[in-house]
């Protein structure tokens, strides 16, 4: 493997590289974590809405000078709070409701971007993700994101667990279910915003939810599906990197497809719920 | 203590129709209760009411003669288990330590007593060989243990549990409803909604019949009666007399 010598080379020789690869560390790390509450919830197409959500708030954020940040999760909480709006108040269903704002701002984001000129913000990066472009500055915001996330998730873990197996219990003892759902939408903005120039905003979903759909099929335990998750995500984070570099081939794409190679893995060989095990397993009882 | 749970003229409404229409009953302690109606009765809705997780669009509800929101601690809940996702990745004493939550202060972890209270409860239930199996890997009747075992460890006083026989084999059935004797004498209250009339009279102190308005609350020989049973079920119902002339027999259609 004379690619891997090659890329640690390039890796001690240009900054960007290193720049690239922490910035995709610390995002497989918190989409990892945030993913598997994501996914437990059934709220994979949430994510998707938050996600694509974001994408005005970047753009308008961008217009006025402000921080991306601050735009990106004024629409992310907003269209969380539609969303809950809409299916509470007519007989549209949540994934209709979901299905409308996702598809709704996005647009607005689009239209936005093609007024202000595409030489000035680019649409394809905000799409795609440009990790090879990742500033000092970007790489702290993410750094502040990341951290900041994991201490909410882990001091409030207790209570994302209870809400998450129980709601009907969580409300009995007085927890604020809506209260916490809607602190999830506020980290879904924010972890969006942080995987803008990894991975971007169409691909940000597949960070969330495909490592943590690996480590549920390997584990009965969500501290260790937390952190096979966030394992996951990493490992994807940096063999994309690596591919994306020796072939010159898209970062966040290559990301991706490499956490679904590792999705397929487990699909086909966990232990317990693997396709091919269970296969496997059939044909030799019932020989035997 | 005279009463466990007082309700005075509680009316609640799902989506402008009227779910539950000016309830009032005052129920014993150290009972079990039975909660019977026809589908869409509001037998959930009444407990879900009593816990104050449904808003109500009027009357007054008293847990122990205080209001509900000083008494959560001292309630506990057991779902219905079509409400749980059972390939949730959580460990039977995981789901029992869930019930110490209400005594820890929000930024509290479980301690080491909170999980040896919780292998106690599980002892209780004679579950205990399967504290580190995962949720999903139990029978039924197994699961309705565990979210017992899951009140108990919360040391509540009051008990409320949706529907716990449904889709549990008979053997597992007398189990559990031993169990909840067991709890009885231990000086608790249990509500316990049910829709199967043929256990009835051998499971339940109290009864309450429901169809959005209460038809009869009261001691069980009183309550269980052809004609108060038909009012709930609205009408839907056989009486057969035996030959003898003594006893009857109610088929609900």
């Amino acid at each position: 493997m004379e690619g891997i010598g090659y890329f640690i080379d390039a890796v001690m020789t240009y900054p960007f590289l290193q720049n690239a690869l922490i910035a995709g560390v610390l995002v497989g790390i918190v989409c990892g974590v945030v993913g598997c509450f994501i996914i437990l919830r059934g709220m994979a197409l949430m994510g998707e809405a938050i996600s694509h959500a974001v994408l005005p708030g970047v753009v308008i954020a961008y217009m006025l000078g402000a921080s991306f940040f601050i735009g990106a999760v004024i629409t992310g909480v907003l269209t969380a709070l539609g969303i809950g709006y809409i299916s509470q108040n007519s007989r549209i269903k949540d994934d209709s409701a979901i299905g409308i704002l996702l598809t709704g701002t996005f647009a607005f984001g689009i239209v936005l971007v093609t007024t202000i000129g595409s030489t000035s913000v680019d649409v394809w990066h905000i799409l795609f993700g440009n990790v090879l472009a990742v500033s000092r500055s970007d790489l702290w915001m993410t750094l502040g994101i990341t951290i900041g996330v994991l201490i909410l998730i882990f001091v409030f873990y207790k209570q994302l667990l209870l809400s998450t197996f129980d709601p009907t219990m969580a409300k009995a003892i007085g927890l604020p279910t809506r209260l916490i759902h809607y602190m999830l939408m506020f980290i879904l903005s924010l972890v969006t915003v942080a995987s803008l120039n990894t991975v971007g905003i169409i691909l940000v979903v597949a960070m969330l939810i495909t490592p943590g759909a690996t480590a549920y099929l390997l584990t009965d335990r969500l501290p260790v599906m937390l952190t096979l998750s966030a394992v996951f995500g990493v490992t994807s984070a940096v063999v994309g990197v690596y591919y994306s570099y020796i072939y010159d081939v898209a970062t966040g794409a290559s990301i991706v497809i490499v956490a679904t190679l590792l999705f397929t893995l487990a699909f086909l060989f966990s232990p317990k719920q693997g396709v091919f095990v269970r296969w496997f397993r059939r044909m030799t009882t019932s020989k035997a | 203590m005279t009463s466990s749970v007082k309700v005075d003229h509680l009316s609640v409404s799902y989506h402008g129709e009227m779910a539950l229409d000016n309830i009032t009953f005052e129920a014993p302690t150290q009972e079990l209760i039975g909660i019977i109606g026809p589908n869409g009765a509001g037998k959930s809705t009444l407990i879900k009411a009593i816990m104050g997780m449904v808003p109500k669009n009027q009357g007054d509800i008293k847990v122990f003669d205080q209001s509900v929101s000083r008494m959560r601690q001292k309630i506990a809940y057991v779902p219905q288990r079509s409400m749980i996702d059972f390939d949730f990745p959580v460990l039977v004493e995981d789901v029992v330590v869930m019930g110490r939550y209400p005594h820890l202060k929000w930024w509290q972890r479980p301690s080491k007593k909170d999980r040896d209270k919780a292998l106690e409860c599980l002892e209780q239930v004679g579950m205990e060989d399967f504290r580190r199996r995962q949720i999903g890997e139990l029978s039924g009747g197994q699961q309705q243990r565990v979210f017992i075992a899951r009140a108990l460890v919360q040391e509540s006083d009051l008990l409320f549990l949706d529907e716990p026989f449904a889709g549990i084999d008979l053997s597992s059935e007398q189990i559990i409803i031993n169990l909840l004797r067991k709890i009885r004498n231990q000086g608790k209250t249990l509500f316990v909604v049910h829709h199967d009339l043929s256990k009835v009279e051998e499971y339940f102190d109290s009864l309450m019949l429901l169809n959005q308005r209460l038809v009869g609350f009261g001691a069980q020989e009183d309550v269980f009666k052809p004609q108060l049973i038909s009012e709930a079920y609205n009408g839907n119902i056989a009486t057969l007399h035996s030959e003898d002339g003594d006893g009857q027999m109610v088929v609900v259609k």
